[in-house]
């Protein structure tokens, strides 16, 4: 019986899980408040109004109270106080995979971001904590005017561009709390600015970790798609195991500009002390193409919700997740999409897997506002539970104020059939083989959209969650 | 919402199937199952071999008990709160519906508790006033599904004119296994009106073999509609069977442009093409789905359709607002 890629399932998640000493140049006293603040931005030379920017943000957080709904976030509640917001790594930014510090190369090269550069991808950029250590672009993108670079090299080398895009109309430094906390203590991060006309044929790729223990991640990625051009982006996350709680509230916005086409793949598989409350934002104009291709594997709870606002004339958003939640996991994921122009399309597809008493819910949001005459938007959720103590929760809001409009929603919830697993079984594989393969197609449609290296690993990550389901 | 889990499972477990004799003890059958109670304080209990029932209308309340084995349809447009119990093997056939012809404002909790077997047919449908478009209407209905066996269906319709706001919150609760739902709602929002829908299906940890069905369908009409649908899975367990679909959209343009060429009036097409949207609920629904439709018609014929549907054809799709924001410098 020959399954090439389900043969070998011997993964190891202790790669991800185990942590390097921790050994760091600096890192700020643990907690929020206006020393750190001004410690941050001090140790990173930046100008006065990033200062006054990140001293708003700070003085929104305190005056804002958690969000009530969705997943408990009571432990990292407990918690904020701990956590150290800026954590310098010892080593400075390199081109140079062999310059790199080596605990800091080991650890990348245990998760094997070196063997993936040098197959496909066109630029790769690692965070190590609250900085960015190493960045490489391959010099045929370089000299077609292709920006990949850490946000403070960006705000240093491109203060214009950045002062324009960050943190202003795309996701406001007051959109919640949490994103208030990042506009306060942002480190790091991703800055992409692709002319107009110019098509990034491999993907561009980051890799997040967060080493420290009682961490923060808080790196903010730019892309800029200007007119006509088009960009991969792909991005992986991952952290030891603690005991204590981790906190990861990054921010991405992305501007599509017309006719431009971005895709934005990222595969998060944070350790299960992380709570991952991310902010994804698209802004896109006419004709432009934004693509969200997320799979969450990793974190103890996840509340992430990629949103495209569709903003230009026939702007379009496509948007696929997979959530995965095992043993005291809650993934609160979904997709926002706000139609604010005529004939814009989007199309958003969320699959999940719930076991051993995980939580997965779907939260979406579909907005369209009076002027997107002639909209479309279709919705199609679908959840596989794998055992009864398992919960899955579906909530697609649909705002609709405009009649001119075609929108339609599906759902379905259900198990693995009896029937499936007896054919596989009567084909001779064995009842955890049939489960395996039953699960990996029912992930394959968002597998099949990520590169090589990433659906390999997505499949062997889930297989890896999936053992000793039966029973 | 998970917290009363704990309760409502226990509940489950102690149904018992003692008819209640006062308003407490029907009070009581709800808030072990962890709900809130409607007010609904009059008490009543439909004697033995009725096939029809009609509740008086009063502000405080209706609480009806349908005895264990009895079959009887109850025509309910009191406007008011109620709480419902069928005892084992009952049927009931529920008709709700809510106008305001002098109120401008009508709002309606009902609850109805399943035991085991019992079976639940149950039409809900606000049509509206003849005289004004400027009401809102309010409905919050629940179903307890707490005996084995027991079986729901629930089919809803309104059609809003004028200025006036729908909102329909209809909760499915299965407490136990081999329950099974079917929610169908069928809506039309003309002129200014809004609706809101907020359906929810809960399944519980220990309710396995359950199947769940949900359809919320909307069809938009004319100046300025607007929706908004929410409709909620709640799953505990993996023994069940259960999906939801929503559909927001305008009327068909093709089968408008066939009706148009065929010689009839753009408001007649678009009367005829709602009826249309209607009709399969509605005839499903029997002499009770009859009368509805004909209170629709009386709004659909009236002038007020006329001019949104002469709006709806002669307007070309213009943006209103233009939100887009001024390109980079840099290109």
């Amino acid at each position: 019986m020959a399954l090439p890629i389900y043969q070998d399932v011997s993964i190891d998640r202790s790669r991800y899980d185990a942590a390097n000493k921790h050994d760091p140049q600096y890192e700020a006293p643990p907690g929020v408040n206006e020393q750190v603040v001004r410690i941050i931005s001090a140790a990173k030379g930046e100008p006065d109004w990033m200062l006054q920017k990140r001293l708003a943000g700070l003085k929104l957080y305190d005056g804002t109270a958690f969000p009530t709904w969705g997943p408990d976030l009571s432990l990292i509640i407990a918690d904020i106080a701990s956590i150290r917001f800026f954590v310098q790594p010892k080593a400075k930014e390199s081109t140079k995979w062999e310059d790199l510090p080596d605990d800091i190369r080991k650890t990348y090269e245990r998760i094997g971001i070196p063997e993936a550069e040098k197959r496909s991808l066109s630029g790769v950029g690692a965070q190590y904590d609250s900085e960015i250590v190493y960045h490489n672009l391959k010099r045929e993108w370089d000299e077609k005017g292709v920006i990949f670079t850490n946000m403070d090299e960006a705000l240093r080398n491109h203060p214009e561009m950045v002062k324009r895009y960050f943190m202003t109309q795309c996701v406001p430094i007051n959109d919640h709390k949490f994103v208030m906390l990042h506009a306060a203590v942002w480190s790091g991060g991703t800055f992409i600015y692709v002319p107009p006309g110019v098509k990034v044929t491999v993907p561009l790729q980051a890799y997040f970790r967060m080493n420290a223990e009682r961490g923060g991640q808080f790196e903010h990625t730019l892309i800029i798609a200007d007119k006509g051009s088009e960009v991969h982006y792909i991005e992986g996350c991952s952290a030891p195991q603690y005991n204590s709680s981790a906190l990861h509230a990054g921010c991405v916005e992305v501007f599509v500009h017309e006719g431009a086409r971005v895709r934005y793949s990222s595969v998060e598989n944070w350790s299960r002390n992380t709570f991952n409350l991310n902010t994804k934002r698209a802004m896109v104009d006419k004709d432009g193409i934004m693509e969200w291709v997320n799979g969450n594997l990793g974190s103890g709870t996840t509340m992430l919700y990629p949103c495209s606002v569709l903003r230009g004339e026939r702007a379009h958003s496509d948007s696929l997740g997979i959530a995965f939640a095992g043993c005291d996991q809650h993934q609160d994921t979904g997709s926002k999409v706000i139609h604010a122009a005529p004939r814009t399309t989007s199309v958003i597809r969320a699959k999940s897997i719930s076991k051993d008493g995980g939580i997965s819910s779907y939260r979406g949001l579909v907005k369209i506002m009076p002027q997107a005459t002639g909209s479309k938007s279709s919705v199609n959720c679908d959840a596989l539970l794998i055992d009864h103590l398992s919960t899955s929760d579906t909530y697609p809001d649909m705002q609709i104020d405009c009649a001119d409009v075609d929108v339609a929603h599906e759902a379905t919830v259900g198990r693995i059939g009896a029937e499936e697993i007896f054919y596989l079984r009567s084909r001779g594989l064995s009842e955890e083989q049939a489960r395996q393969l039953i699960v990996a197609g029912f992930i394959e449609p968002i597998v099949k959209q990520l590169p090589l290296e990433y659906s390999v690993e997505l499949n062997k990550l889930i297989e890896l969650e999936m053992e000793g389901s039966v029973g | 919402m998970t917290g009363s889990t704990t309760t409502q499972e226990t509940a489950a477990a102690e149904t018992v199937e003692r008819m209640p004799t006062t308003i407490d003890e029907a009070r009581a059958l709800l808030m072990a199952a962890g709900e809130e109670t409607p007010n609904a304080s009059t008490f009543n209990i439909i004697p033995h071999n009725t096939t029809a029932y009609k509740l008086i209308p009063s502000s405080s309340g209706n609480t009806v008990v349908v005895l264990p084995g009895e079959s009887v349809t109850v025509h309910d447009d009191s406007a008011g709160d109620a709480i419902i119990v069928i005892g084992p093997s009952a049927a009931l056939r529920y008709i709700t519906t809510a106008r305001a012809e002098n109120a401008t404002h009508t709002s309606a909790r009902r609850t109805v508790y399943a035991m085991r077997d019992a079976q639940i047919d149950w039409i809900d449908a606000m049509t509206g006033s003849s005289s004004h478009t400027s009401a809102d209407f309010d409905a919050q209905n629940t179903v307890l599904l707490a005996g084995n066996g027991a079986q729901a269906k629930f089919r809803s319709v309104f059609l809003g004119a004028g200025d006036e706001t729908y909102r329909s919150v209809v909760r499915m609760l299965h407490l136990v296994s081999r329950t099974r739902s079917h929610m169908l709602t069928r809506a039309a929002l003309l002129g200014k009106s809004s609706g809101q829908y907020r359906g929810l299906i809960r399944i519980l940890p220990d309710a396995q073999k359950c199947d769940a069905y949900q359809r919320a369908d909307t069809l938009l009409i004319g100046e300025r509609p607007r929706m908004d649908a929410l409709p909620v899975l709640e799953i505990h367990n993996d023994d069940v069977r259960c999906s939801h679909g929503v559909a927001i959209g305008r009327v068909d343009q093709e089968p408008l442009f066939y009706l148009r060429s065929r010689g009839i009036p753009a408001d007649s097409a678009i009367s005829m093409l709602v009826r249309g949207f209607f009709d399969p609920v509605l005839i499903s629904m029997g002499e009770d789905g009859r009368m509805i439709g004909e209170a629709f018609s009386s709004r659909l014929t009236s002038a007020e359709l006329s001019s949104v549907a002469f709006a709806e054809l002669s307007t070309t799709h213009t943006p209103a607002l233009d939100f887009t924001t001024p390109h980079d410098g840099r290109s």
